[in-house]
């Protein structure tokens, strides 16, 4: 049970919850949406859940409930840029297949 | 893949579920608990009386009927009933309203003494009501709201829904079917898999609609009822009953009939306790004891029991497979409906939500999942009650969206030209199970224009039906070879009248042979036309090219004949002489075939 960030996507992580001014860290969570299947979330944490799971790794907490946790454990977090774009991506090793929009994916 | 941006966490939504009752409506919330609560006025009330007063103000629910004695044509009561109604679908139960009727572009106005409402704008002071109940107690503006209608409410009534929402500035989430809205309220999703009617006999509209459980996920697949049958007619029968037992005649005046319907009301809340209740009228009083309100109230019971086996049957359901049965709405309260549908079933239902308010509450449900603030839904399937069709040559149907096909649906159908050189296509939008275009209801007519002139048969145009989440139908058709688009929104002049719906479904069934008959007749009606059509151009241009004078003339006489059997009703004879020209005119076809390669081929080289 454990999730990886990589260097670039801590520093993402710090810069924008410094930019925000507030958050305790983020939440990795999985929701069923995309074209099929299940999609990654993440968002900031002002209040930390009971049940959630925290990794933290120099500075930067993640929380991640523990149904999400399941799906995700063992799952790189990355910073990428894609030509004009940037953002998070998900190296999850639990995943099967994935849709053509590449938004939602399956585990078995 | 996807790159994933960090968002804001989710706040939550104020949200509420609202049942646009026919004589009363409610309003609910899901609260932080996660369990679905009713919103209360200041004086405690759950309950808001589907009533409007216009006078020198507006005053809706309890406040409107405080003005009863006073002013009672004043007071629009029952409004929901005329929803996407027109003076025509009415016209049999109008001397039942206890205020007078108008004409209004296909729909109808209500009369009051200070001026001329439609039923759209009381529905829109109910809705106003309630969601600023709403905002006073949850402390906020509402985002958001779902709000329920009859299953059997067809596309007009649900359009006028929508508007009535529109004019409060209420954002619809959306319109939920109210037996669906029952199934969530307790919580059936989560029960095992297998079947469950809803049974729900409201104030004014009865609907039964059977659900089918599948691991947490439900879809409805069949729906019934009557969009005019319900509480109000348990009223209307004692009304009669006390006007048979008086010396009045039938036709008293509109301050005396809210009267008696007031007393009638609160008579039936006695019985549900006691053997005998009283209803006092001026000087007059009149004891009606239990087994009479039982007889009066009979044909409803045993009407809504038939409704339920028609249902099951043309879902091809056995009674003892359901494996639940929910009894919701007000006047399903009634300890002698409960009693009926317990014998028939032969097990007490599901009735320990309360019926009047199982629908507000699942709609509450519902609400709190659309805007997020559950984490994890379940899938809502809802059906169209009603077959989706275009109109075809020769007035024949042909179905694009199937009744009881799962909604939000797209579907397409590939159509063409019918003459050379077409360079518009009318098309037809109806609604109904009949085969025959006059025999369906007509939804709405566009036409798709400037197709590029082409040989008949040769224009692809693709027809697409989409009804949305919550029942509304668009229609788009497109000629794919040139890109040429029209499309509609279906907003129909006027609803369908009294038990239509189930009639049309009945008709159908009843009809088939006859439907079958008449689409035989029809279709080679079509053919001859379009055959005798294409032989007519093609003799003209090359007839005289391609055959000898004797093939020329036997063929003209095959197509002359054919002209005269068209009108016949024999589809047998019509075919006969169609495949007589077919033969005559096949070497025809091949000799101009072969001319039309050549050349083809001589261009080629060139």
């Amino acid at each position: 049970m454990s999730i990886q960030v990589t260097a670039s996507a801590r520093q993402q992580i710090i810069d924008q919850l410094k930019k925000r001014g507030a958050g305790e860290g983020i939440r990795i969570a999985i929701k069923t949406a995309g074209c099929s299947g299940l999609a990654y979330k993440m968002e900031f944490v002002d209040a930390p859940k009971n049940e959630d799971h925290i990794f933290e790794q120099e500075g930067v907490k993640v929380f991640i409930d523990p149904k999400s946790l399941i799906y995700i454990s063992g799952t790189e977090v990355d910073f990428i840029q894609e030509g004009l774009n940037e953002g998070f991506v998900f190296r999850n090793p639990n995943t099967t297949a994935e849709c053509g929009c590449g938004e939602s994916f399956f585990v078995n | 893949m996807a790159l994933i941006q960090i968002t804001e966490p989710h706040q939550w939504q104020r949200v509420v579920g609202i049942d646009l009752g026919t004589t009363h409506s409610l309003v609910a919330t899901v609260g932080k608990d996660g369990k679905p609560h009713l919103l209360r006025d200041e004086t405690g009330q759950a309950l808001l009386p589907s009533a409007v007063y216009y006078g020198n103000e507006v005053a809706v629910g309890y406040d409107a009927l405080a003005h009863a004695n006073k002013y009672p044509t004043h007071i629009i009561t029952s409004a929901k009933r005329l929803m996407g109604r027109s003076m025509e679908d009415l016209k049999p139960h109008a001397d039942l309203f206890p205020y007078n009727l108008i004409a209004d572009h296909g729909m109808v106005k209500i009369e009051t003494a200070v001026k001329n409402v439609s039923p759209i704008q009381v529905s829109a002071d109910i809705l106003r009501t309630l969601v600023n109940r709403a905002q006073k107690e949850l402390g906020g503006d509402i985002e958001g709201a779902v709000i329920t209608v009859p299953a059997y409410f067809d596309e007009t009534q649900r359009q006028s829904t929508r508007q009535a929402a529109e004019m409060a500035h209420i954002r619809v989430m959306r319109l939920l079917n109210e037996p669906t809205a029952a199934a969530l309220a307790y919580h059936l999703e989560q029960s095992e898999d297998g079947l469950v009617a809803i049974y729900d006999m409201g104030g004014g509209t009865f609907d039964i609609s059977i659900l089918r459980l599948s691991q947490g996920v439900f879809e409805v697949v069949a729906t019934g009822g009557d969009t005019t049958m319900g509480g109000d007619d348990m009223d209307r029968a004692i009304a009669r009953w006390v006007l048979e037992h008086s010396n009045q005649s039938t036709d008293i005046s509109l301050v005396a009939r809210q009267q008696l319907l007031t007393e009638i009301r609160t008579a039936k809340e006695n019985l549900s306790r006691d053997k005998k209740a009283t209803i006092k009228i001026a000087h007059d009083t009149w004891v009606l004891d239990q087994e009479t309100y039982h007889h009066l109230i009979e044909h409803i019971a045993e009407r809504s029991i038939n409704i339920i086996a028609q249902v099951l049957h043309d879902a091809k359901i056995q009674a003892q497979d359901l494996d639940q049965m929910v009894m919701v709405g007000g006047a399903s309260r009634t300890p002698y409906l409960q009693h009926v549908v317990t014998e028939w079933l032969g097990r007490p239902p599901l009735t320990n939500i309360d019926p009047e308010c199982a629908v507000a509450l699942g709609a509450a449900l519902q609400a709190h999942q659309l805007g997020g603030n559950e984490k994890e839904g379940h899938l809502l399937l809802d059906v169209t009650p009603l077959s989706l069709g275009v109109e075809l040559m020769g007035e024949l149907v042909e179905v694009i969206i199937p009744r009881n096909t799962p909604i939000p649906v797209s579907m397409k159908k590939r159509f063409t030209t019918f003459r050379d050189g077409q360079q518009a296509l009318k098309i037809h939008i109806v609604q109904g199970e009949r085969d025959k275009v006059s025999d369906c209801r007509s939804l709405a007519h566009f036409e798709l224009r400037n197709i590029p002139p082409m040989a008949a048969g040769k224009a692809q145009i693709e027809i697409c039906f989409t009804i949305d989440a919550d029942g509304l139908l668009s229609v788009s058709a497109e000629e794919t070879l040139s890109g040429q688009q029209a499309n509609i929104s279906v907003q129909v002049t006027h609803g369908l009248s009294d038990n239509a719906v189930m009639d049309m479904i009945n008709d159908s069934v009843l009809c088939a042979g006859e439907d079958l008959i008449k689409r035989q007749i029809a279709e080679a009606q079509t053919e001859a036309k379009q055959l005798i059509h294409s032989l007519h151009s093609a003799l003209v241009e090359d007839g005289d090219t391609f055959l000898e004078a004797h093939e020329k003339d036997e063929l003209t006489v095959a197509i002359h004949t054919l002209e005269k059997v068209i009108q016949s009703s024999d589809a047998q004879e019509i075919k006969a002489h169609i495949a007589r020209v077919n033969d005559l005119s096949t070497p025809f076809a091949h000799r101009r075939m072969d001319q039309a390669v050549r050349n083809a081929l001589v261009g080629n080289n060139v």
